[in-house]
């Protein structure tokens, strides 16, 4: 049997639309950890996206059937995917602890996801974030962080 | 990157000379206790291995293969870790295991494993 496609083609084709529509967003939080080699677990891919990049990206995704539901008014609730490919995706409009959206991108890294690169907020960035933020979900894991960090800056 | 001595080729080449292997090492003074130590240990006796090799009349070099079995993987991800928590007391050398077996992935991998395993521990 075949084994199911955690992060799915749909979620791909969707980072991979917005990357070729030079939409501006990198990947933060756990899943930014992930991907540079931290042993954390996440549920989701946390998009964080610069001034005005939304309703660029809405007008991106729309040919693929999907739209972003904004918060209406719900205290502290980002905006919200709808459709194929969108259930792991996170839309992510402030981050703690972090210097501008456009000063991060400039640090960020490119790593691959297949056929096409995204910009990732780098793992130093990101135990800065959990650090500010300080919640006991992020408190949790920033020693596991800070090891993967000091692992993966040695051995290369 | 660590070696180990290629038994077979001290085979071979002590065959091509019409020799035993057996013969090779009293010829070179390796006693059974040395040779089992240049089999079994992952840290190669230099001497040992010069004079199987002048023996045979060949390069040490031909006496020898880069170990990349998995647990000589393993072995040289240890070490790493065991000197970074030298001068890294407060390294969680799970975390730092993990995190290198991880590096050894492609990113979708990695993220892959990741959710596999936060949905499996959000379901509880």
């Amino acid at each position: 049997m075949e084994k199911q496609q955690l992060v799915s083609k749909d979620t791909l084709a969707v980072l991979e639309a917005l990357v070729n529509a030079e939409v501006a967003f990198m990947i933060v939080g756990n899943s930014a950890a992930v991907l540079q080699g931290a042993p954390v677990v996440t549920v989701d891919i946390d998009l964080w996206f610069g001034k005005n990049q939304l309703e660029k990206a809405k007008a991106v995704l729309k040919p693929l059937g999907i739209s972003i539901v904004s918060g209406f008014g719900v205290s502290h609730l980002p905006p919200q995917f709808c459709g194929p490919g969108t259930e792991i995706l996170d839309i992510v409009l402030t981050a703690q602890g972090l210097a501008s959206f456009e000063k991060e991108l400039k640090k960020s890294l490119d790593i691959e996801l297949g056929d096409f690169s995204v910009k990732v907020l780098r793992l130093d960035r990101v135990i800065a974030s959990k650090k500010a933020a300080n919640r006991e979900k992020d408190r949790a894991v920033i020693s596991q962080l800070e090891s993967a960090l000091l692992t993966i800056s040695r051995k290369s | 990157m660590s070696y180990r001595f290629n038994k077979q080729s001290l085979v071979d080449l002590a065959k091509e000379r019409g020799m035993s292997a057996a013969a090779v090492l009293r010829r070179a003074g390796v006693s059974r206790n040395a040779y089992y130590n240049l089999i079994n240990k992952s840290s190669l006796l230099p001497n040992s291995v010069e004079q199987i090799a002048e023996v045979l009349a060949v390069s040490p070099e031909q006496l020898i293969v880069a170990d990349n079995s998995e647990e000589a993987k393993i072995k040289r991800k240890m070490l790493f870790v065991q000197k970074l928590l030298k001068d890294n007391p407060e390294l969680d050398t799970g975390t730092s295991m993990t995190t290198l077996k991880l590096l050894e992935l492609s990113p979708l991998q990695r993220l892959e494993i990741s959710i596999r395993y936060g949905k499996a521990a959000a379901s509880f």
